[in-house]
């Protein structure tokens, strides 16, 4: 339904993204995982047809169709990731326009409305909305096309308990109605609750297409166990090296990184030294230093991938 | 329900940007502006014209012309630029539309003129009550030209804001107003004088070529020149009259040729801004 | 050469030309005399039965054919009889000093022959009366050649209208006559109104000329007095040429706002007097060229394109005493410079103040600007008078003194318009509201509002 083929793009002499192979099958939800300024929302505009490729193709739909035919995109809903509407109109003087705008059924306007639970504000106008009303605006729009393809850029951003609902409600519709659904995020929750794959872009390139299962695995391996001890023995260096090659210990501080069985390790040895622990801390997953072991990766598979 | 035309869609968009300029502050400003300044003219003609007696509608026509090529450039361009280039979220949200960039773009264009031009007629048809209460001999058919005029100068400017101002989201918007700005002034003014300067540095053939040459290029002098020649005959401008009549070929030619001008000011601009929006990335 | 004098010159060319045509052709021996008797009036008999002194009075009717009367007598309509003559020539043709023609409609059936005089009522002989007819459709309307001591008085001339202005004559056309009276008569849509050619001391008072090319045209004719006329809606009021010692006064030059128009025009045209006239609504309002020692004092020129158009070819006029109102330009100086003077009159866009309370303002109004200067040396730029560029100019040169070219000035403008009893009002224009205007301005509103309404919020109920 969505398919970037050696897709690029490059601003001037700047590259934003280069070469993405990328695709999204019906009834799938794909996370796009990155840093900022990684390409994320480049590559989910050229998707709705906001950004035309320098290189390679995108196309939607079914049969496949270049974004950048309008025909091609009345199977897509785009989310912008700062969505905004003319401040003079009201929620449902937006909804209504897309409505007519996208053919959909006149019905349609209270339900989007609704799913976004704007019914007390639709009469507003949209200058008096807070930024998470906007945000759930931008959804009751995105929900009111049917659109078998989604592109969400950052939807979980800035919004509140009901905007999330509706976002996650919006992901969840999609797969289990079988749409192509395709969203950035900062956040690990949004993957961990919506994405059945990860694919994850540093730097304009794509460095790693991972399900969800991997991902954790992939996390998990990555943990980081923080302690702070007192009166740590000389010999606790020695022996944290021995478990854990990549441990430091700075004066009172030790951080180890590494799967939670070595983690584990680590922590009983500490205890085992007899050394005194004042605070601890452990995280599952690190994004950012996910995405150096993945970058690191695809430089050793092969430099000209990020050339 | 199926997806709407390009003409139905093009119709959505005209009638939002219609709603959005009968909202905007600008539009507000700009009906009561010009309707002051209309009546304000129409109604110093029928003041003198009270008091001395020999104002007549010649001479009001010649302000209001002043008046609309003033404003009604202004007008045009400023809310043209405002309306083409709209915040990043909401051009981002509408140009994802399964529509084509350049209905989006007619379709706003539309709107605004519709828009702009139902100001206008609020202005002329308050200072056209002034005006026709204490007529005298003097028809309508020239009053409506003068609206015509201005009419025609909303489409041109609002062709040229599309041009300034397509796909100019973001940043680039403020960029796009500047420059918006400066057409105006170059419209209104400075292209104008220019061609005065240089006039007087050539020979009398060649200068009166290039200021008649000026007058028909320039869409603001253009549709000046062509007001006030439809509405007063030779008797507007003179013996310059005829030599912008000599020059372009009588009262025939100089009407397709102005008429040319104004069309293609509108037309190229408006192609221009469809072409460069559908290769824009926003 | 720049285009204006070019344009300015090919104008003055052009009037000469025309004034050439009409200078008449006829010989002395080749007058229109006696019509051949298929082309004579039925009263043609009656006249040449009738003594010498006596009144010939034709009574109500219509009398075709042409009548010549060559002894001195008085031909009086009663109850307003029409002579409509035979198209071939004049209508009426006097011959003989001292015959009065009074009181009848003349009809020239537009036939004839410019070259002959072709009139309504010719005159060649001195001391004619021509009083209280009408005439229509005559090349000329009445035709004084040669025919010293003449009054015309009270006619109405209609000429033929559609007629191009180089295939008809004068309303009332004077030549090679010395001393005449023309009073209270009423011209329309002739070639000129009145036109006096080679004929000293007129009298020309109370007339009414409109709708034609120039109201009031002299050629070498010096010493006339002209007072108390009314100029308007013609190629030019007064158009004043080769003439000495013209005076002028109360006379109304109006509405003259055609293509190159004018309120008064003087050239080649020396030591005249106007005074109290009043010029106004003219394209341009006074125009002087090539002509010397004139005074113009008291008078008012208002509302013109441009108040003053003056040639570096003039030299000592004087321009004093008069109130300029409401003029777009007030002075157009075509060439570098001149020596009018232009002191002491009031200008109603000099605002300067008059801080002494002496009635002057305190400093010189300094007549022309920058732009003034460019329209005056290249008529072109006329198309850019009123614009934005115009007044961008002005500014500028405002702001840099530098710009402004070397130019004239009233050293001492009136702070206030001064009393000018003498000077006539304007005639009422007719002021009615225009049906159609004030609809379609209606309509106008209504649809400008029904527009904008049309897009007003909807309210839930409609959208849902």
């Amino acid at each position: 339904m969505i398919r970037f083929d050696g897709f690029g793009k490059r601003y001037g002499r700047q590259r934003a993204v280069s070469r993405v192979d990328l695709a999204v099958r019906r009834g799938e939800v794909v996370a796009l995982l990155g840093p900022n300024g990684s390409g994320k929302s480049t590559c989910l505009k050229a998707a709705a047809g906001l950004v035309r490729p320098t290189d390679g193709s995108v196309e939607v739909g079914e049969p496949l169709r270049s974004a950048a035919l309008p025909e091609a995109r009345r199977g897509v809903s785009f989310l912008p990731q700062k969505v905004a509407f003319p401040e003079a109109l009201s929620g449902r003087e937006v909804v209504e326009f897309y409505r007519r705008l996208r053919g959909a059924a006149p019905g349609r306007t209270e339900a989007a409305l609704g799913m976004a639970a704007l019914e007390g504000a639709a009469d507003r106008p949209v200058g008096t909305y807070s930024g998470g009303m906007v945000q759930r605006l931008g959804l009751a729009v995105v929900a009111l096309a049917d659109a078998p393809i989604l592109l969400l850029d950052e939807p979980t951003s800035s919004l509140d308990r009901a905007g999330l609902a509706a976002a996650h409600a919006l992901a969840d519709r999609g797969r289990s109605e079988g749409r192509a659904v395709l969203f950035s995020t900062h956040q690990l929750a949004d993957v961990e609750r919506l994405a059945d794959r990860v694919a994850v872009l540093v730097d304009g390139a794509l460095v790693g297409d991972l399900d969800r299962a991997e991902l954790a695995d992939r996390l998990a391996r990555r943990g980081v166990l923080r302690l702070r001890v007192a009166r740590a023995p000389a010999t606790l260096a020695a022996a944290l090296a021995r478990i854990a090659p990549g441990a430091a210990l700075h004066d009172d501080e030790i951080v180890v990184i590494g799967p939670a069985a070595v983690r584990a390790a680590a922590l009983e040895a500490v205890r085992a030294s007899g050394a005194e622990l004042r605070g601890l801390s452990s995280e599952e997953g690190r994004l950012d230093l996910l995405y150096d072991e993945l970058v690191g990766a695809a430089e050793r598979a092969g430099p000209e991938v990020r050339a | 329900m199926s997806a709407p035309t390009r003409l139905a869609a093009l119709a959505l968009v005209a009638r939002q940007e219609i709603a959005l300029a009968v909202r905007s502050r600008w539009t507000a400003i700009f009906a009561a502006v010009f309707a002051l300044l209309a009546v304000g003219v129409a109604a110093s003609g029928y003041i003198l014209s009270g008091g001395s007696g020999f104002e007549d509608f010649a001479r009001t026509s010649v302000s209001l012309v002043q008046l609309v090529v003033l404003v009604v450039p202004l007008a045009a361009l400023v809310m043209g630029v405002l309306a083409v280039a709209p915040e990043r979220g909401t051009a981002e949200l509408l140009f994802s539309q399964p529509i084509g960039r350049g209905v989006v773009l007619l379709g706003q264009l539309a709107g605004l003129f519709v828009a702009l031009s139902a100001a206008e007629l609020i202005g002329f048809g308050a200072a056209g009550l002034v005006v026709f209460l204490n007529a005298g001999e003097e028809g309508a058919g020239a009053y409506f030209l003068l609206v015509l005029g201005a009419i025609l100068l909303t489409a041109v400017f609002l062709a040229i804001a599309a041009l300034v101002g397509a796909g100019a989201v973001g940043r680039k918007r403020v960029r796009a107003l500047a420059l918006a700005l400066v057409v105006w002034f170059a419209a209104t003014v400075l292209v104008d004088v220019a061609a005065l300067g240089i006039a007087t540095l050539l020979r009398s053939t060649a200068a009166s070529r290039l200021l008649v040459a000026s007058v028909v290029l320039n869409p603001a002098s253009a549709i000046r020149v062509g007001s006030l020649l439809a509405v007063q005959g030779t008797a507007a401008f003179g013996a310059a009259s005829l030599a912008l009549l000599r020059l372009t070929g009588g009262p025939v030619g100089a009407a397709l040729l102005l008429g040319a001008s104004v069309l293609a000011w509108i037309v190229l601009p408006v192609a221009a801004a469809i072409r460069r929006l559908g290769h824009i990335d926003l | 050469m720049t285009a204006a004098p070019l344009v300015e010159g090919l104008l003055v060319a052009l009037l000469a030309a025309q004034a050439a045509g009409d200078m008449p052709s006829v010989a002395p021996g080749q007058l229109e005399g006696r019509p051949p008797p298929g082309e004579a009036s039925p009263l043609q008999a009656r006249v040449d039965a009738a003594p010498a002194g006596a009144t010939v009075e034709v009574g109500p009717g219509t009398y075709d054919g042409d009548l010549v009367i060559d002894r001195p007598l008085r031909l009086a309509g009663r109850g307003r009889p029409l002579l409509r003559g035979s198209g071939k020539g004049s209508v009426v043709r006097i011959r003989a000093a001292g015959v009065t023609v009074e009181g009848l409609d003349v009809d020239g059936r537009g036939g004839g022959d410019l070259g002959r005089d072709s009139s309504g009522i010719h005159v060649s002989a001195p001391g004619a009366v021509v009083r209280d007819n009408r005439i229509a459709n005559a090349l000329f309307g009445v035709y004084l050649r040669e025919a010293p001591g003449a009054r015309v008085e009270g006619n109405v001339v209609r000429g033929i209208r559609g007629k191009d202005p180089g295939e008809k004559g004068s309303g009332i056309h004077v030549w090679n006559t010395d001393g005449f009276t023309l009073v209270g008569n009423d011209i329309a849509d002739c070639r000129d109104g009145l036109y006096i050619q080679s004929s000293p001391h007129g009298t020309i008072r109370g007339n009414s000329v409109r709708d034609l090319r120039y109201a009031i045209h002299f050629m070498y004719s010096d010493d006339n007095v002209f007072e108390d006329n009314l100029f308007e809606r013609s190629d030019a009021g007064g158009v004043l040429m080769y003439s000495r010692r013209l005076v002028f006064r109360r006379n109304r030059f109006l509405h003259n706002r055609g293509f190159a128009s004018v309120g008064l025009l003087l050239k080649a045209c020396d030591d005249s007097l106007a005074e109290d006239n009043l010029l106004a609504d003219n394209a341009r309002g006074v125009f002087l060229e090539g002509s010397y020692r004139n005074l113009l004092r008291r008078n008012v020129v208002a509302e013109s394109d441009t108040a003053l158009v003056v040639y570096d070819s003039c030299g000592e006029n004087r321009i004093e005493g008069n109130a300029f109102i409401a003029n777009l330009t007030s002075l157009t100086l075509v060439g570098r410079r001149t020596d009018t003077v232009l002191d002491g009159n009031y200008w109603s866009d000099n605002d300067e103040p008059d801080l002494d309370g002496d009635g002057v303002s305190d400093r010189p109004f300094v007549l022309g600007s920058l732009f003034d200067h460019l329209r005056g040396n290249l008529t072109a730029a006329d198309l850019l008078a009123q614009s934005l560029a115009a007044a961008a100019l002005g500014v500028a040169e405002r702001a840099f003194p530098v710009l402004a070219p070397a130019e004239v000035a009233d050293r001492r403008p009136l702070a206030r318009p001064p009393p000018l009893p003498a000077v006539p009002r304007p005639s009422p224009r007719p002021r009615r509201p225009d049906p159609f205007g004030l609809a379609g301005s209606l309509a106008a509103l209504a649809a400008g509002g029904a527009l904008l309404a049309g897009a007003r919020p909807r309210r839930p109920a409609e959208a849902a």
